[in-house]
């Protein structure tokens, strides 16, 4: 391990993290209060973490020849540990969130795109926090996208291997311009529909403030609301413009390019995809017809469907808003919406979870399997869309599987012994692990994390690191080959 | 597929469980005479076995040649459900067990060393059904030692090299490989532990009858008792006893013969064994903790909580305390144990140790194999390295196990059940644990599941017992293709 290279890059995100800090003294400048204290909390941050951007700069070399494998993953798992540990800055110094081990959780569950809270409402922030806790998730769904899409690939790990049209495989060129022009033309995209996200809220009566707080958290599939009921009073245009941009932003990215370069028909083509949307209009299905049956439909149908479909996709793609109490679903539903936030949206998307493309291939691993019971000696391959995967990477998604169930069983045991239910439990920390945000029982979607204790917390914020660095570029820096010379 | 040789099979089958039967009839006989219900039940169901199995030995040919492998699959699982068919004759005849579906649920209960029971009380049963239903246990953990450990490695079906592959030791002693051999020796080494254990439970006070029940459940690691307490109203004697059977009967049985031979230094270098006393020891532990809030007496706690961490993580579920009230956390942990469960080559269930470990060492080498892309790593067991097959197998064995898992608990949920009592009791089936929901919380018993729910917990408790792939290779169109 090189750690000189490491920190000079970590120096090199500083300065962007410093730059970033100065957007909400835009909100201080048009609300007229630069001289409050939230304004001198981030200038004074600002200021800091850009001092910091300097020395780590100009004490630590960058040499390209030394930067290989387990710098990479340093710097990845790296970047999002500074983000989290100087974006809770000012939540602390301006005393809003006063508990330390509460700034941490609110912030890496910003920078995770998690969305979980431990504020009982939001409003408790001013404008400016609010809109830097949504700039934590936009850069964090920034973050995601270059790091499933390009830079995982290109490391031979993450769950983005079903479709890589204009592929980064992990032979061949130089690792870093690889990975920027890909993550350049992603982040394009990923740009421009926020733009559009901000675009579309606005038409449909957000108010601008909302809008933008609101697009920066959905095409990040965060979850952070700038209201204590989230999504539940924003009217029914809203909820639905809502519903759109969070399936859109639990797409393949590089789907997504592929289509807005006018090949629409590689999304039917796509397996990935038409597995994600099977998915989702099965569980709402069901979860409108057992709804109906267990409490009827008051308001009429479409209000049933709306909500249903706002709390599946919310939940499938890791977003987490709340438009509607899912706790008070019928319980068959709190295992399947469970099912779909273990599963999560495509991989290459913003969205966490173990992925669709993942379930894809343990599908089609296990029933390799049972036919090599029948003939031990045919060969078999696992096949999607008629291309062969390796059996490394089919390896790579099981070991995933077995990581995942390993944490979540791990946190699930150490939350419960903290003296939360069962279903608490469970629920925070695949809801965690999963970057999605509320659970059920007492976090809930109308619930917060603030009950919990300060251990819970601790080991709820480590699960959304580990879930979102896809469990492996954590692991392989506590593997002792990495830290050799 | 050929029906034909598989038929043959079953045919065999049916003319052995004949014979099998004459020994309640025996104690009917022993006790009663021949004139009570019970003997002429046990008759009855006898004579049906061995008419079944001479009609279908006579009407089909045991043809070698067209007996492959999913052949082999459709006679174990079919073995399975035959012998559970026939075992719950006697009680419906008795009429002791009056409904077809509950006799069914305790036969197969039996048969896959489960233990899960319909009854309330098993007094209700007259002693020769009392007898049967044990020995139902000790026929099913003797038939799954010879699928496990001789049947499946003989065929060379992947995935279970766990038995043969993992055993250690510098002479790499392999089981004979002769079928029937292996077979032989793992049948005495069974037959005589079950020996030594009646001897103990006789010498520690019980009645001979009550010490060969319990003594085939111990060795079958399956659960039934004769009494509706289980083991609680017997002696401290008794209940260490039942611990040390319980811990013998979750070993591989191949390190019980070398305990036997007295070679030590391989039982105690066997990484999986290992592995095995340290959740025992870790599990008692974090139940004792657990119970230490509660006012109980010091030994008694480490006793009991000794007693459930055994017998949970053995997947036998005989039980001295009642577990329903202990604190939420420690029937999480139990949770965990029994879904984990006992050695390779035991006749306990569960995902099984060997596997929990190579698991482990499969995710580890994904890691590895970040930070050196380039590089060959193997993943081995006390130096053998396992092939990618058996990696393969390991891995879609946990996929199996997930969705049978998740799809069995959703429909339990469907039909009314509490999200609790529908994964404790779906993770109790699969994994053949007999305490089940009572024991960990919930007031549900396995009688209290409705037809359809009962019917879901029978195939979890046989997939569970099959270890998924017998069962599911048979939903493959391939297997039906001649």
């Amino acid at each position: 391990m090189n750690l000189s290279c490491v920190l000079h890059l970590l120096g090199r995100l500083c300065t962007v993290l410093a730059a970033l800090l100065l957007a909400p003294l835009l909100v201080c400048l048009h609300d007229g209060t630069l001289d409050g204290e939230t304004a001198r909390a981030f200038g004074v941050t600002a200021l800091g973490t850009f001092g910091l951007a300097v020395a780590l700069r100009l004490v630590f070399r960058f040499r390209p020849e030394r930067f290989h494998l387990p710098e990479a993953f340093a710097i990845v798992t790296g970047a999002w540990i500074v983000f989290a540990a100087i974006g809770a800055v000012p939540f602390v110094m301006t005393g809003r969130i006063p508990n330390i081990v509460d700034a941490a959780f609110e912030t890496m569950s910003g920078i995770t795109t998690t969305g979980a809270s431990i504020l009982s409402a939001p409003d408790v922030l001013d404008r400016p926090l609010l809109l830097w806790r949504s700039i934590l998730q936009l850069v964090g769904g920034l973050g995601i996208v270059a790091l499933s899409v390009a830079i995982l690939p290109a490391l031979g790990a993450g769950g983005n291997f079903l479709f890589q049209a204009e592929a980064v495989g992990p032979e061949g060129g130089k690792l870093l311009p690889r990975i920027s022009a890909m993550a350049k033309l992603l982040w394009g995209v990923y740009v421009g529909l926020t733009l559009a996200t901000i675009g579309a809220y606005l038409l449909a009566g957000m108010s601008p403030f909302d809008a933008v707080n609101h697009a920066f958290t959905t095409l990040a599939t965060g979850g952070f609301s700038t209201r204590s009921d989230s999504f539940a009073s924003y009217s029914p245009a809203i909820q639905w413009v809502t519903v759109l941009f969070m399936f859109i932003a639990g797409i393949n990215f590089v789907l997504l390019v592929s289509v807005l370069r006018g090949r629409a028909s590689t999304l039917f083509r796509n397996t990935e995809w038409r597995v994600y949307c099977g998915i989702i209009l099965a569980v709402s299905t069901l979860a409108v017809i057992t709804r109906y049956q267990a409490e009827g439909a008051p308001d009429g149908i479409e209000p049933l469907v709306r909500s249903t479909m706002f709390s599946v996709v919310a939940l499938s793609t890791g977003t987490g808003y709340g438009a509607d109490d899912y706790n008070l679903w019928p319980p068959v539903m709190h295992i399947l919406l469970i099912f779909l936030m273990f599963c999560g949206p495509c991989g290459g998307s913003t969205g966490g979870g173990v992925k669709v493309s993942r379930l894809v291939i343990w599908w089609k691993a296990m029933g390799r399997e049972l036919r090599r019971m029948l003939r031990p000696t045919g060969v078999f391959v696992v096949k999607v869309e008629d291309r062969t995967i390796p059996d490394g990477i089919v390896l790579k998604s099981l070991a995933h599987l077995i990581i995942m169930l390993t944490a979540w069983l791990g946190v699930s045991l150490y939350v419960a012994s903290t003296g939360q239910s069962v279903e608490t439990s469970i629920s925070a920390a695949i809801a965690s692990l999963s970057c999605v945000g509320p659970g059920f029982d007492a976090v809930g979607p109308t619930q917060n994390y603030a009950a919990m204790s300060d251990g819970a917390k601790c080991v709820l914020t480590a699960a959304m690191l580990f879930g979102r660095l896809e469990f492996f570029s954590l692991l392989v820096l506590l593997s002792p080959m990495a830290w050799r010379r | 597929m050929n029906l034909e040789p598989v038929l043959y099979v079953l045919g065999r089958l049916f003319t052995l469980l004949a014979c099998v039967l004459l020994v309640p009839l025996g104690l009917c006989v022993v006790e009663g005479g021949l004139g009570t219900p019970e003997a002429h039940a046990f008759v009855v169901t006898a004579g049906i076995s061995m008419g079944l199995g001479y009609a279908l030995r006579f009407s089909f040919e045991w043809e070698p040649d067209r007996f492959g492998f999913g052949e082999a699959f459709a006679s174990i699982t079919f073995g399975w459900l035959a012998c559970t068919a026939i075992g719950a004759l006697p009680f419906l005849i008795t009429g002791q067990i009056p409904s077809v579906l509950d006799a069914l649920f305790e036969s197969l209960s039996g048969f896959t060393t489960t233990g899960a029971t319909v009854l309330s009380d098993p007094q209700v049963l007259s002693r020769p059904l009392l007898f049967w239903r044990s020995m139902t246990h000790w026929i099913g953990g003797m038939g799954f030692l010879a699928v496990t450990a001789a049947v499946l490695p003989a065929l060379g079906a992947g995935g279970n090299f766990l038995f043969t592959g993992d055993i250690p030791g510098p002479d790499q002693e392999r089981l004979q490989p002769r079928l029937s051999a292996t077979v032989r020796l793992l049948w005495t080494l069974y037959m005589g532990l079950t020996a030594v254990e009646f001897g103990a439970l006789w010498w520690a006070g019980m009645e001979p009858f009550d010490a060969l029940c319990h003594a085939f459940t111990l060795v079958s690691t399956g659960g039934f008792s004769t009494r509706a307490d289980s083991l609680a109203s017997f002696g401290q004697t008794v209940h260490w006893l039942a611990i040390g059977g319980m811990f013998l009967g979750g070993i591989n049985i191949v390190m019980l013969r070398a305990a036997v031979r007295g070679q030590f230094a391989t039982v105690a270098t066997n990484p999986e064994l290992r592995l095995f006393v340290l959740l025992l020891l870790a599990g008692a532990g974090a139940i004792a903790w657990g119970l230490s809030s509660m006012a109980e007496s010091g030994e008694s706690v480490l006793t009991n909580a000794l007693f459930v961490a055994t017998s949970t993580l053995t997947t036998t579920g005989l039980t001295v305390t009642n577990t329903s009230a202990w604190p939420m956390l420690t029937h999480l942990l139990l949770l965990t144990l029994l879904t984990i469960g006992a050695c390779s080559g035991s006749t306990g269930s569960g995902i099984k140790i060997a596997r929990v470990l190579l698991l482990a060492k499969i995710a580890e080498r994904e890691v590895r194999r970040l930070l050196r892309p380039a590089a060959v790593f193997v993943v081995k067991v006390r130096g053998t390295p396992v092939h990618d097959g058996g990696v393969f197998n390991i891995s879609a064995f946990l996929v199996l196990h997930l969705m049978v898992l998740g799809i069995a608990a959703t429909l339990l949920v469907l039909l009314g059940q509490s999200m609790e009592t529908a994964f404790t009791a779906t993770l109790s089936a699969i994994s053949n644990f007999s305490a089940g929901t009572t024991a960990l919380g919930s007031q549900t018993a396995w009688a209290d599941f409705s037809a359809f729910g009962k019917l879901v917990l029978m195939a979890c408790m046989l997939l569970g017992r099959l270890e998924f792939y017998s069962v599911l290779v048979l939903l493959l169109p391939l297997a039906w293709r001649r």
